[in-house]
Parts: structure tokens; sequence; C-alpha cells
């Protein structure tokens, strides 16, 4: 078999290969993908009007029917959310999330090259997609934190808190990708349930939290890096002393 | 179908020979994790199911027996009819009276009921012979909602059951009939109602039993509005390895021998028993609601208690 013949082998993937790989959930960004659509045309519709109702309702069945009702659906029509409510702060969240990604050009020139700058603007704009609802965010926050609810919650801050990553192009694939991320997700919740409580002029008060929460990380961090290299030069010395000894006998 | 011996088909539910071999074939399935008892033999089924027309001669599951189609039905007739009188008692046996809050689970979850400025629902509770659910819809509507004007059709292939429902109903606020109505139907056909007429369709613990699910489903999709919701709550899969063989273990060897002491009928708690085991997963099931042109949100259903049962929805939009 020429090699050509080889790769032409190697690139035709069985069809079932081909629909299990699209069908399994992503764990990595790609390029070559798709994004995958959670949600049909018809829940965008739906769950996007309830979104209009949770300053009234807030996140209540109430907001749900009223979204079933404007996008032209029944009352009952709202049985079909298996997570109930739960499932609309879900989208929501997923909607904001999905709507960083569009901000990337304006922010990577008004931000510059600094990664510690451009991961605050994204924390601030995510954050501002909240003012609308953040009355009834307390509501949202009750939700997530039920038994049921926390595993598919913390897997959402987790993408969040990867997709900022992402957006400020950190390739990084050592043991930090863990802990940014960790670190990340924790400045995160904390300055959203802050916000909660916030009622100074433009959020102002939360902006200046997220900068200390920020600042501490950073800090934190530099401390930990300083440490492991610290330790790394320690532990190679030790074991090139103690060879040099057990080699002398 | 290898590990059963071939035996004559006949309407008799008592096998006596059979049970002893097929009881060692689930232990020994049971040890190898979450197998499904009867797996090799569902599969022919959905292979015949989805096929188009019903052709004679083609057969289809009744627990583990094969069995032409045309008799199935009268099989699970008779299975219903001599079980109707004693039907919560054989519920609370095998769910140790957790029925109760599943489907209580179920109602609160679909939450029924009329609200200001909309209007009032029609619901169709299909294979619900007794009113179980049927009567707690009518009191979610009235209790919560204020609602004193949704009605509830049930209808079921067993006229006996109707009756005990119907006997019930006149226990209830609903004696008069006004919001409640009781029908024989087949749920595959439902030729009595008309297309894009219920608001809900609900079935629970009865879609296991239908010879042609898939048609059901479309029977379902056709009556409903749309954006009419289908609602099923139906005994699953556990999604526990361990715990999916003790249930195995308790359901092939309590359950049966409890219908003998408790209804002296353990054939037809075999029976309940082997179409638990035979009824798809969760995930199949849900993609046959998507096959019948229903949209699904999420993965489509709800695992109660580890997965015993589980609630399916789906739309038709």
């Amino acid at each position: 078999m020429s090699s050509r013949e080889f790769a032409v082998l190697f690139q035709r993937t069985p069809a079932h290969l081909t629909r299990a790989r699209v069908c399994r959930s992503r764990l990595y960004h790609s390029y070559d993908h798709f994004p995958y659509q959670p949600y049909t045309p018809s829940q965008e519709k739906i769950l996007s009007s309830a979104l209009k109702h949770v300053p009234e309702y807030g996140f209540a069945k109430q907001s749900l029917v009223q979204g079933c009702r404007d996008a032209g659906y029944l009352d009952t029509t709202h049985a079909v959310f298996q997570g109930g409510v739960f499932d609309l702060v879900k989208f929501h969240l997923y909607k904001e999330r999905q709507k960083l990604a569009a901000l990337k050009p304006q922010i990577d020139e008004e931000e510059g090259k600094s990664v510690g700058k451009r991961i605050r603007r994204y924390c601030v704009e995510r954050l501002k997609a909240n003012e609308p609802i953040i009355s009834k965010w307390t509501e949202a926050i009750a939700i997530m934190a039920l038994p049921q609810n926390i595993p598919q919650s913390l897997e959402e801050l987790a993408k969040l808190s990867d997709e900022i990553w992402f957006l400020v192009d950190d390739k990084a694939s050592d043991f930090d990708w863990y802990t940014k991320r960790a670190s990340l997700s924790a400045v995160y919740s904390s300055t959203e349930l802050y916000m909660t409580q916030d009622n100074s002029p433009g959020f102002e008060n939360t902006y200046e939290f997220l900068d200390r929460r920020l600042a501490g990380v950073q800090s934190a961090g530099s401390s930990i890096s300083s440490m492991m290299t610290w330790a790394t030069f320690t532990g190679i010395a030790s074991i090139n002393l103690l060879q040099s000894q057990l080699s002398r006998g | 179908m290898a590990f059963f011996p071939r035996r004559p088909l006949r309407p008799s539910l008592f096998l006596g020979l059979r049970r002893t071999v097929q009881w060692q074939v689930s232990n020994v399935r049971s040890l190898s994790g979450s197998a499904i008892v009867g797996n090799s033999n569902h599969e022919t089924k959905s292979g015949t199911e989805h096929g188009a027309n019903s052709v004679a001669g083609k057969t289809t599951h009744f627990g583990f027996q094969q069995v032409p189609e045309h008799e199935k039905e009268e099989l699970v007739r008779e299975v219903f009819s001599s079980v109707a009188k004693s039907y919560d008692v054989m519920n609370d046996v095998m769910s140790f009276g957790i029925h109760r809050l599943w489907k209580d689970h179920f109602v609160t979850k679909l939450d029924p009921g009329r609200r200001p400025g909309g209007e009032p629902l029609s619901i169709l509770d299909v294979a619900g012979g007794t009113g179980d659910i049927a009567f707690r819809m009518l009191d979610w509507a009235t209790e919560i909602h204020n609602d004193h004007q949704s009605k509830v059709l049930v209808v079921d292939i067993n006229e006996n059951m109707l009756k005990e429902g119907q006997k019930r109903s006149l226990a209830t606020a609903y004696a008069d009939g006004s919001r409640i109505d009781f029908k024989v139907q087949n749920a595959e056909v439902l030729d009595a109602v008309p297309d894009n007429s219920q608001d809900l369709y609900t079935v629970a613990f009865g879609i296991r039993n239908f010879t042609d699910i898939p048609a059901a489903l479309r029977a379902a999709h056709r009556v409903l509005k749309p954006g009419g919701v289908f609602a099923c709550l139906e005994f699953s899969k556990v999604n526990v390895g361990l715990l999916d063989m003790i249930y195995k273990q308790y359901s092939f060897s309590i359950i049966p021998l409890m219908g003998q002491l408790v209804a002296a009928d353990r054939d037809s708690y075999q029976y309940l028993v082997e179409s638990i085991a035979r009824f798809p997963s969760q995930k199949e099931f849900a993609g046959m609601i998507r096959d019948a042109g229903f949209e699904i949100s999420g993965n489509g259903y709800e695992d109660l208690t580890v997965g015993i049962a589980a609630i399916h929805t789906g739309v038709k939009v």
C-alpha cells in the first residue's frame, strides 16, 4: 500500500465513529466543530421570553408560564422543562457566557496585552449582564444551591472561567491550568454574591471588590509559584547531593 | 431467547418449569452488573415494533415470552382484570408505597390547572383506569390554582379497571362527572379523541403494557394541541450497578411471592416484573418519544429513586 493510499484510508472515519464524536460532550475548545446547541429554537424562544418576565415575577414558575404564552404556546408547555425554574437559570448562565466571545475584538483592543486587565474586563462584562435581574438573583443562587442542582451549577461556573481563560488566549497546559480556573471561579462567584447586596451607584463597590479579589489571587499566585520554584530547586539539589555522596561510596 | 426452552404458546400465565430456568438466568445476568434482563428479547421487539404494518404471525413480548401480537392485548387485559380490585395493594407491595410519592411528584411537576388569563385545560389520562392520576390532577388544579373547570378524560383498554375508577370517583368531589369522564379506548388508536384537542397527555405505569408503543406515541402526538405536553411516569432502569443487582433480586424473587401471598395471583405479578425488566432504558425511551415527533428538553427524563421509575416529557411544537 502506497503512503498516499494509507493516508486516504486514515482520513475516512467510519460513520458511527464520526457520530459518536459529534455527540460526545466537548472537552476542549475546537475551531473545527460547530458550537454545541443545547436548546432547540422553540425552547430558546420560550426561555428568552421568560427571562424578560424575571424582573417582575422572579425566577419562578410564573415567569416560565408567561414565557410559554409570549412564545405562542400553551400554559402547560412549561412542564416539558425537566429542571423547571432551574432550566431558566441555566439558560441565563448559558446565554450570557456565549455572549462573551463576541466582545473579544473590542476587549483585545481596549485592554491591550495585559492578561490581568483583560480577565478583569471579562468579569465586569459578565457581571453587568446580571444587572437587570440582580434584585432576583438571590432566588437563582438559592435554586442553584439545591443539592440536586449543585453539580450542574458548578459545571456552569467552571465553563465560565474556562471560557474567560480561553478568551484571554491562555494556552498553558501545566498544572496551572487547574489553579487558574479554580481561583477565577472563586473570585467570580464571590463577587457575584457581593453584587446581590450592593446598593452603590453603578455597582462601583462590586467592581472595587472584584479588583481586591483579583489582586489577592495574583499575589497568592506569585507566592505559590516562587514556593514551587524554591521547592523544585531544593528537591533536585538534595537528590544530586545524595547521588554524589553515594557514588563516592 | 436462546436461554429459554421453546414451549407451545398458551394463554395461561402459569409457567411452572420455565420460571425456574428463568430465575437462574436472571441471577446470572444480575451478576454481570447493569445488564438488562432479557436484553436480547428487546432487540427483536424493537425490530418488530418499528415495522410499518403489523403482519399476521408477527410476535411481540409478553413479559419474557414471545406471543403473537394480536394475543398480547388479550393477555394484558387478563392480568389487569384480575388485579383491578387489588390494584393499590399491588402497587404498594411492589414499591413499598413509594409509588404514591412518585405520583404526587409527577402531578407537582406537571402543575396542571387554569392560570389567571389562561384557558381551562383538557387533560387526557391514558391507561388511567383506576383514576389515580386523574383525581390527583383535579385536586391539584382545584386546590393550588382554584380551578374548577379543567377536565380529565380517563381512557383505558380495560373496562374492569375503568369500572374501579368510576366507583372510586363517586367518593370524590368529582362524583357528578362534570370534570371527569371515563372511556374504553385503545391507546394506539384513541378514536374517540379529536386531533389537536388536548393540553396534557399523561400515562402513568401503563405504557410498558402497550403492544405497539411507537403507535401509542404517535396517537399521543396526534391528539395534543401544539404546545401540548406528553408526560409519562413509568418503571425504568436503575442507574447504579450494585443497587440494580439488589433491585433485580428483589423484583424477581420477592414480588411474585408477595403477589401470591397478598393477592393469591402469582402469575400476574410475575408478568408485571418481567414487563418492567423488558421496558426500554430511559435514553432509549426518550429517543422513541423524539421519533414520534415530540421535542424534548435536555435529556428528556427525570429519574425517581435512582431510576426505579422515571418521568419522561415531550412537547408537540
